[in-house]
């Protein structure tokens, strides 16, 4: 007994000597680390795969495993939810361990970029016959491409968004069908119908404005508005056609589910909860929807458009779809860049794309395979999201430091006072005038 | 005389009414959480009609689903390591300076020990951004030992067992100081078994804290199977937030052990948390 | 000359234990503790590069613009708003609660372990269960009373709510330091009064609130200081979507996301010293009322 307390006194002496070296080791907090060379996270013949999206995981780890069948290394995908994905993220890349290989977002990305925390892909690209960067989306390729012409992630897929209807509630309640030739106003009425016909019971329609992506930004850009222009210094939110677009969408939230149910439930479980008959959603989220208990009466429609000339048809730039591309990237301080990059480009080969889109991952971040991908669910289609891409389609929004302005929108001075009540017009126009002067400031800012 | 007695028993019955109703808010979510882990998804959601028990069969299986699919397994190896590790420490550290501050006499004492009464009096959210970034740099972020690291002293727990050492009497001590007992052997073999009470409130007051702890397994292990249950949970929430009996089942999952363990040592809960009182 | 040699070696033999005995105890401190204190003082005077490369001296420009900020403000009075409930309710019903079941009655045992069950579960999943049986759609209590509040996504009723919570949670741990310090009241005051003739109601009034002052001063200071660092009931209760996050979110939860989710450790350390300023106010000013308010026999 004696001896046991004495092993652990001197084992809690030796622990007070290991903190106090390591406060040495830390004397000048903060300043000047080097990221690098902390990595201990991936022995050899193991990459680790870091995603956000547990839709997806399934889907790419089959990828990866076949990618391991002729690499011999292991690559194990682990999910982690966006907010935390974020964090974990931002401190492998402070000092800590990075995973091997990760998604990057159109949100972050550039701040990674800059600070040289990815692996720089140029010379593998060059000497890569699998990858020839004119093959995917331009906006996609652009975004991981830094000014100084480094490239730092490839483009793993691309998204649109797409109507999502429950054809058991429209026939309940007597109202027709959305169709590809729907103007927002149209879905305003159908909305409408659905909303006063049940009594509040079922909402004619669910919009997640904090999911700008899928929601308010495509009706911005219909009507001839952006929210970044395409030199990613300026704003037209507050113009004439902002106000328009932003008065629209205010019509639809005042037939639609209030922000605070919104908030709290999500579309998605209203919608499955056949609270909600229409939302708006992105391509991710279809296999979602596909095996859902009540998936026999869902049904996708192409995205409205603003006839804003007023001739009764959707002329060009009167229908867009927002779109973005995750990006696959890797740590710049991997123990094995080699297959970090091997990974990657089989990922987003011509190979590995046709199979992420046959296995109804996603789409292709390639140009070309869509249709694939609307094979991939049989008895649901998904040709709306397909369709799209004869018409108009937008890069998601982002300039330096998207999510400053992005999360400012959201709050009081923001868009928020017209969120909570979109009965009033006078305020969605205060909110869109104060936006212009946000987004303003924080480009100034950057 | 009558009256009076009549009188007792009306109090006796609107204070079993209170304590009733007192007892059934107490427990309603636990039972919520329990009824929603064992229904369909679809079941949890629907309104039309509201379904108090599950409809379509008592479904436990979801409970093994879940385990399997978040592997609870590490994170109760995970979050039983912390503990153990934290308490271990603790309370080797605070019972050698408790029976410092409480039984000996040295110059630089009072001044020691008023640093301890100051540390206790600063809220400790003013040390975690410092602590983060020593982890950091020891490179034990998404390890046992950087779970462990902000607890391996406690100013409080120093505290309290000064306070026991304290309530001791002197002659024992002197007893075997003319046995010729060095101040070592003091300790070991007379001062610290008699403080065990002290120990076992503070075992406890750390196990739990270090259990109920969020923010720092949080952000120190930012991966799922290295970190600990709490953190465990906000990350399944995060990821799968909607798919409400798959969290309920969780949540069960998360806190059944400790309600376990409380069941057992019941005595020894109530009475280390009315003894250490500390900042739970 | 001799014998005080002598002592002074008994002395330095105990001056070494002594020391030996806290060395331990004292180096944590410094370095899991005082040295991070003063360097989070420090850092609140820089701005932190992107991921925490080079920190660069700023002076008070933090102060200024969290100052400056209306969230600052905000998340302050949020957490003064959440400790105005927690607090008094906590307080009020674990006394009564601890009076009745300090009567003896029959059963106390099982209704003390009901109460004091809240206290060993993670406040993570509390935070889960009640976000669930708040669910303005789905929840429990819509259900049962056939409304529509949205209990945690409207501005004005989310903070009340998240209150709520906090009672729930925490009455088994005042009710549990309330019994004990009941029992160290002698019987005897209870006795003397009731030959007097005084019922119940009187009794509690004129005897266990003053006699228990202590216990209730004890215990409001310390759930006055761990209200005002409340984190994860907001954190878990209220994502960041949610449009009353700007009425619930607490300083700690403010904190967090500047220094954690965001990477901005300088304006984070920003935060927590003025959190703890104002906690430090707030404990002086407990200290002030309690020499008018407790009763000392």
């Amino acid at each position: 007994m004696k001896k046991i307390v004495a092993t652990l006194l001197a084992m809690t002496m030796l622990l007070g000597l290991t903190a106090c070296g390591g406060s040495q080791g830390s004397g000048s907090t903060g300043s000047a680390g080097t990221g690098s060379g902390a990595s201990s996270g991936s022995s050899s013949g193991t990459l680790t795969v870091n995603i956000w999206d547990s839709n997806q995981q399934a889907g790419l780890q089959q990828i990866a495993d076949e990618w391991s069948k002729t690499s011999g290394v292991t690559a194990k995908i682990e999910v982690v939810d966006w907010d935390n994905y974020w964090t974990l993220l931002e401190a492998g890349a402070s000092g800590g361990t990075m995973p091997d290989v990760f998604w990057t977002h159109s949100n972050t990305v550039q701040l990674y970029m800059d600070n040289d925390v990815l692996l720089k892909l140029n010379d593998y690209i060059d000497k890569d016959d699998a990858i020839d960067l004119d093959n995917y989306y331009e906006g996609i390729v652009k975004l991981y491409t830094r000014a100084d012409g480094n490239v730092y992630a490839l483009p793993k897929d691309h998204d649109t968004i797409a109507l999502l209807y429950n054809k058991a509630i429209f026939d309940k309640y007597g109202v027709e069908y959305p169709t590809a030739d729907w103007t927002w106003e149209d879905m305003y009425e159908a909305a409408k119908a659905i909303t006063e016909s049940s009594n509040g019971e079922v909402y004619g329609m669910a919009m997640n404005v904090s999911n700008n992506q899928d929601s308010w930004y495509n009706i911005v850009y219909d009507y001839g508005a952006c929210i970044i222009n395409d030199t990613h210094d300026g704003t037209t939110i507050g113009s004439a056609e902002g106000k328009a677009a932003m008065e629209m969408a205010r019509k639809l939230l005042s037939v639609g589910a209030p922000q605070s149910v919104v908030a709290e439930t999500g579309t998605e479980s209203l919608f499955k909860s056949e609270k909600c008959a229409m939302i708006m959603q992105g391509s991710w989220m279809i296999n979602s929807y596909y095996t859902a208990e009540h998936h026999d009466d869902y049904y996708w429609s192409l995205i409205p458009y603003a006839d804003v000339n007023g001739n009764g048809q959707c002329d060009s730039g009167e229908r867009y779809s927002a779109y973005n591309g995750l990006g696959w990237a890797a740590s710049a301080a991997t123990k094995n860049p080699d297959a970090a990059y091997s990974l990657i480009s089989y990922f987003c080969s011509k190979e590995g794309q046709l199979e992420q889109a046959k296995l109804g991952v996603t789409m292709g971040g390639m140009k070309g395979i869509s249709e694939e991908f609307a094979n991939a669910f049989p008895g649901m289609d998904v040709s709306a999201f397909v369709d799209i891409e004869d018409y108009d389609l937008f890069f998601r929004p982002y300039t330096r430091k998207t999510t400053i302005w992005e999360d400012a929108l959201q709050q009081t001075g923001g868009f928020l006072d017209a969120w909570q009540d979109p009965s009033d017009p006078a305020l969605m126009e205060k909110a869109c005038d104060n936006a212009q002067t946000i987004i303003e400031n924080a480009i100034a800012a950057e | 005389m009558e009256s009076a007695r009549q009188k007792d028993r009306i109090n006796r019955v609107i204070m079993y009414v209170i304590l009733t109703i007192m007892a059934f808010i107490m427990l309603v979510p636990f039972a919520w959480m329990i009824l929603t882990a064992v229904k369909t998804n679809q079941e949890a959601i629907s309104v039309n009609p509201f379904y108090i028990f599950p409809h379509s069969g008592w479904h436990w299986e979801n409970f093994a689903k879940v385990w399997k699919s978040y592997n609870f397994i590490i994170l109760y190896k995970n979050t039983l390591l912390m503990i153990f590790f934290r308490v271990v420490c603790a309370c080797l550290t605070a019972t050698m300076a408790g029976y410092a501050f409480g039984r000996l006499n040295f110059k630089g004492k009072n001044l020691m020990f008023s640093l301890i009464l100051v540390q206790m009096m600063i809220p400790s959210q003013i040390f975690i951004i410092p602590q983060y970034l020593m982890v950091s740099k020891l490179g034990l972020l998404n390890t046992i030992s950087g779970l462990v690291f902000p607890g391996i002293v406690t100013a409080f727990g120093t505290y309290l067992l000064k306070t026991g050492y304290q309530g001791l009497p002197k002659d024992l001590e002197e007893a075997a100081a003319i046995d010729g007992c060095n101040i070592g052997q003091r300790f070991l073999k007379i001062m610290m078994p008699l403080t065990r009470s002290s120990m076992v409130s503070l075992g406890i007051f750390t196990a739990l804290f270090a259990f109920k702890d969020l923010m720092w397994p949080m952000i120190v292990c930012t991966k799922s199977e290295t970190t600990t249950l709490s953190a465990g949970l906000a990350k399944m929430q995060g990821q799968y937030g909607s798919d409400y009996p798959t969290m309920m089942a969780s949540a069960v999952l998360a806190i059944i052990p400790m309600i376990v363990i409380y069941m057992i040592f019941q005595k020894q809960f109530v009475e280390g948390i009315a003894t250490s009182g500390g900042k739970l | 000359m001799k014998a005080s040699n002598k002592l002074s070696a008994a002395a330095k033999s105990e001056a070494r234990w002594g020391w030996a005995f806290i060395a331990p105890t004292m180096l944590g401190l410094f370095v899991l503790n005082f040295y991070p204190a003063i360097n989070t003082v420090y850092q609140s005077f820089c701005k932190t590069g992107d991921f925490g490369r080079g920190n660069t001296f700023v002076g008070l420009a933090n102060y200024a613009a969290a100052f400056s900020a209306g969230e600052t403000w905000h998340s302050i009075w949020n957490t003064i708003k959440y400790a105005l409930i927690e607090v008094p309710f906590g307080v009020c019903i674990a006394l009564v609660l601890a009076v009745f079941l300090n009567k003896k009655l029959k059963g106390t045992s099982v209704y003390r372990t009901i109460f004091f069950l809240p206290m060993v579960c993670a406040p993570a999943a509390v935070a889960m269960v009640w976000k669930w049986l708040y669910n303005q759609q789905f929840g429990l209590l819509n259900n049962i009373f056939h409304s529509n509040v949205a209990w945690i996504s409207d501005p004005h009723i989310a903070w009340i709510s998240i209150g709520v919570i906090g009672v729930w949670s925490v009455i088994g741990y005042n009710m549990v330091l309330f019994i004990s310090g009941l029992q160290e009241i002698p019987g005897d005051y209870y006795e003397a009064s009731s030959i007097d003739g005084a019922t119940g109601i009187r009794q509690f009034f004129h005897i266990t609130v003053p006699l228990l002052s202590p216990t209730t001063f004890f215990i409001v200071q310390t759930r006055v200081i761990g209200a005002l660092t409340v984190f994860d009931l907001m954190f878990m209760v209220i994502d960041k979507t949610n449009i009353a996050l700007q009425n619930t979110q607490s300083i700690v939860y403010l904190f967090y996301t500047y220094a954690f989710t965001n990477g901005n450790k300088g304006y984070g350390a920003t935060l927590v010293v003025i959190l703890v300023a104002f906690i430090m106010l707030v404990t002086v000013i407990m200290q002030q009322a309690e020499k008018k308010l407790v009763y000392h026999a």
